[in-house]
């Protein structure tokens, strides 16, 4: 080995010389990237899964409106709105919330109409243990309501909102938990017991889904409906993804402000070492010009000095990072994810990785650590070494 | 020479134990395709707008469904108690309709 | 005469224009010449140490020429002036300029580091410099842990690794007792009997009261009072 692979080994000895100090810059370093690459990595598995996920959501939803607030939406709207050109199949949802006060959760109640032949493919689903509700009486229910009621397939699901409104339900399918990040909280039921049970009026909706039968016309056929109904809401698809897409980065951002204390203290410490360096390493610096080393070997030797630590810490950081996230379920992120949510899916994040990501955290913290060792540096490299002589 | 060797090892393996969780990473979303189109799918058929990750409120739900648009309606940026109440950001897409 | 390096009319200004300018080294002409002792005598802050830095390329003059083996140094880039320090000279610092924290074969070995040498050729001409000064036994103590004497050694040898034609040593018994100057002066005079040329900063009697001292050169202000060749 030669003059370029010795510099390399004088780093090492170099550095292993303050073992302590440098193990724990590396360990905190480590950690930090850890935290960093965390947050990224379970954001972006997070966004890419509902983006994935919630593309196959309705074209078209329409809410009615009144008096400036969300209402129940008239089913009389259909045969008008089946009238614009360009629509395809409208079909009304049923839907609300109900609290649970035993649990301290809210589940959302879906109905699935079985006497109607449009809303037959509801039978298909497959990510269920049992089926969906065929007949009055039966329901199907999210993991995470399974869990937190303790209760299993072809048990009794009771629900109340007073005498009038109650509903007693047998559990005919549990959605699996692979599911959970679309199916948690959901309690599916039949049309006329979900109806019963909210003391809806028969001649309306939740909403009303449309089919846009060439996607390009979408907002057009949005416009029609308005125009038809200027009280009403449309929300198209495009919508629906690009909130998420802000959700995720927003919640992203979020949590990362929330470890700014610690970016900050690690941008002090690059900022001090960037800003100058101690007598002792002046003095070394010196020693090694005049002993013969040449500037730019001092600048290598800097160079190795700051990519040894800065290089280890970052793929250290991402392993634990990768462990963290896809292999623990992201536990130590989770109670900052989770707000009060009562019913936070437990789910294994797809593994959706993006490399750009890794490579911007890549030029954001270990280029400018190296910098920050090479750059003080710079001018004791370059003065003359007759200062060591006194 | 023994410590650069030390060194280069420890990336080495590191490099590597990283590439390797990049490969499974990459074959985990390939074998889950057909496990994914059946969440599409779910979907799909059960007409679903939202993931059901915060169930505090309605706008924390269905984000996508709660009334951004209407006036003093859930306004996600209003002061209010719930934790991811500052996480769910105002829609800016609405307004710039 | 056969001279290793010619100082003309050398000055050395530090602070230039400040208010606080001092003028170390002020017209000094020399010659070293090849396989002899010299040494650089005088009082404290007679600019001996400067004129030593000046001769073995370690900064540049404010004026004249410095002409080491026949070429003229004081222009050259800092690059090229790093190469002839490195292939000419060996230096032994009067506060020894160790690297602490480091054995004692790391320490005499780092001249060589970033330099095309094979691996093995620096460790065998290491150990037999070590060899030579009594050193082997300490060969992977940290050099913290070394003796006064010991470290003193392990300078030298640090300064030999390159395998220098001119040694220059600032005060080299300036730590030492009479015993160890004396063991010092013994290692000195050894190396100029293989043929190496010494040039010595000092103003202990101990050495420049030598009978085999060829060369001295009288400083006073930073100018050179007495110059005689013995
Ligand atoms: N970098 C510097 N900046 C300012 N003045 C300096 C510098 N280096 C040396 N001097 C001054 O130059 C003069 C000569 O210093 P030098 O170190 O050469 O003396 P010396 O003969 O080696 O003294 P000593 O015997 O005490 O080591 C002194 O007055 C000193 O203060
Ligand atoms: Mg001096």
């Amino acid at each position: 080995m030669r003059g370029h692979g010795r510099i390399i080994e004088y780093a090492l000895s170099s550095l292993s010389r303050r073992k302590l100090k440098n193990l724990s810059v590396a360990a905190i370093f480590s950690i930090l990237i850890a935290v960093l690459s965390s947050i990224l990595f379970l954001m972006h598995a997070y966004k890419t899964e509902t983006l994935k996920l919630l593309d196959s959501s309705p074209e078209i939803i329409l809410q009615n409106m009144s008096a400036g607030r969300h209402e129940l939406i008239p089913l009389e709207y259909i045969s008008t709105l089946s009238g614009i050109a360009g629509v395809g199949k409208i079909v009304p949802r049923y839907w609300g919330y109900y609290y649970d006060s035993l649990t301290s959760a809210n589940y959302t109640l879906m109905a699935v109409d079985a006497d109607d032949a449009s809303d037959k493919n509801k039978q298909d689903v497959k990510l269920i243990n049992g089926r969906i509700p065929q007949t009055v009486g039966e329901c199907a229910i999210g993991s995470g309501v399974a869990a937190i009621r303790q209760i299993g397939l072809n048990d009794d699901f009771f629900m109340t909102l007073g005498t009038e409104q109650n509903v007693n339900l047998k559990i005919v399918g549990i959605f699996t938990s692979n599911s959970a990040i679309v199916t948690n909280d959901l309690v599916v039921l039949t049309k006329n017991d979900l109806v019963k049970f909210f003391n809806m009026p028969v001649d309306k909706a939740t909403d009303i889904t449309i089919e846009v039968n060439n996607p390009s016309e979408v907002t057009t056929v949005a416009r029609k409906i308005r125009r038809a109904y200027p009280d009403s809401r449309p929300i198209l698809k495009i919508e629906l993804t690009r909130t998420y897409d802000n959700i995720f980065n927003w919640r992203g951002g979020i949590v990362l402000t929330m470890f700014f204390g610690a970016i900050a203290a690690f941008m002090i410490f690059v900022w001090d070492k960037a800003t100058g360096i101690n007598a002792r390493e002046r003095q070394e610096i010196g020693i090694l010009k005049a002993i013969g080393w040449e500037t730019s070997d001092v600048l290598q030797l800097k160079f190795w000095e700051g990519t040894i630590v800065s290089l280890s810490s970052f793929l250290t950081g991402l392993i634990l990072a990768y462990a963290h996230v896809f292999y623990f379920n992201a536990q130590f992120l989770a109670p900052v994810l989770k707000g009060w949510s009562v019913l936070f899916p437990k789910f294994q994040p797809m593994p959706y990785i993006d490399l750009y990501q890794i490579f911007v955290l890549f030029f954001l913290t270990v280029v400018p650590y190296v910098a920050a060792s090479i750059v003080p540096s710079w001018k004791a490299a370059t003065s003359d070494p007759d200062a060591v002589m006194r | 020479m023994l410590k650069t060797k030390l060194f280069a090892a420890f990336i080495v393996i590191e490099a590597a134990a990283l590439a390797a969780l990049y490969v499974s990473s990459v074959s985990t979303v390939h074998l889950k395709e057909p496990e994914m189109a059946l969440k599409g799918s779910l979907v799909r058929v059960m007409k679903l707008t939202d993931v059901a990750f915060w169930t505090e409120a309605r706008y924390t739900r269905h984000p996508s469904q709660a009334d951004f648009f209407t006036a003093f309606q859930d306004f996600p940026m209003s002061v209010d108690h719930f934790p991811a109440g500052s996480i769910v950001p105002p829609s800016q897409i609405h307004g710039a309709q | 005469m056969d001279a290793v390096i010619r100082a003309e009319d050398v000055s050395k200004v530090f602070n230039a224009g400040l208010a606080d300018e001092v003028r170390a080294v002020a017209g000094v002409s020399v010659e070293i010449p090849r396989g002899r002792i010299t040494v650089l005598k005088g009082p404290s802050g007679s600019g001996k140490t400067t004129l030593l830095g000046l001769i073995g390329c370690m900064s540049r003059p404010t004026e004249g020429k410095i002409i080491v083996e026949g070429k003229d140094v004081a222009k050259l880039p800092e690059r090229f002036l790093t190469n002839v320090r490195r292939k000419t000279f060996g230096f032994i610092f009067q506060h020894f300029n160790l690297i602490r924290g480091l054995t004692v074969s790391e320490n005499v070995m780092l001249p060589l580091y970033p330099t095309d040498i094979d691996s093995k050729q620096m460790q065998q001409r290491m150990e037999e410099i070590l060899g030579k000064l009594d050193l082997t036994a300490k060969l992977n103590v940290k050099i913290e842990k070394l003796s006064g004497g010991q470290q003193q050694r392990a300078a030298i040898a640090r300064a030999l690794i390159n395998e220098p034609a001119v040694v220059l040593a600032d005060e080299p018994t300036a730590h030492l007792d009479t015993k160890l100057s004396g063991d010092l002066l013994n290692i000195i005079t050894a190396l100029n009997k293989e043929g190496k040329t010494i040039v010595i900063a000092t103003h202990d009697p101990l050495i420049y009261e030598k009978p085999y001292i060829d060369n001295i050169i009288e400083m006073r202000d930073g100018a050179v009072k007495e110059a005689a060749l013995l």
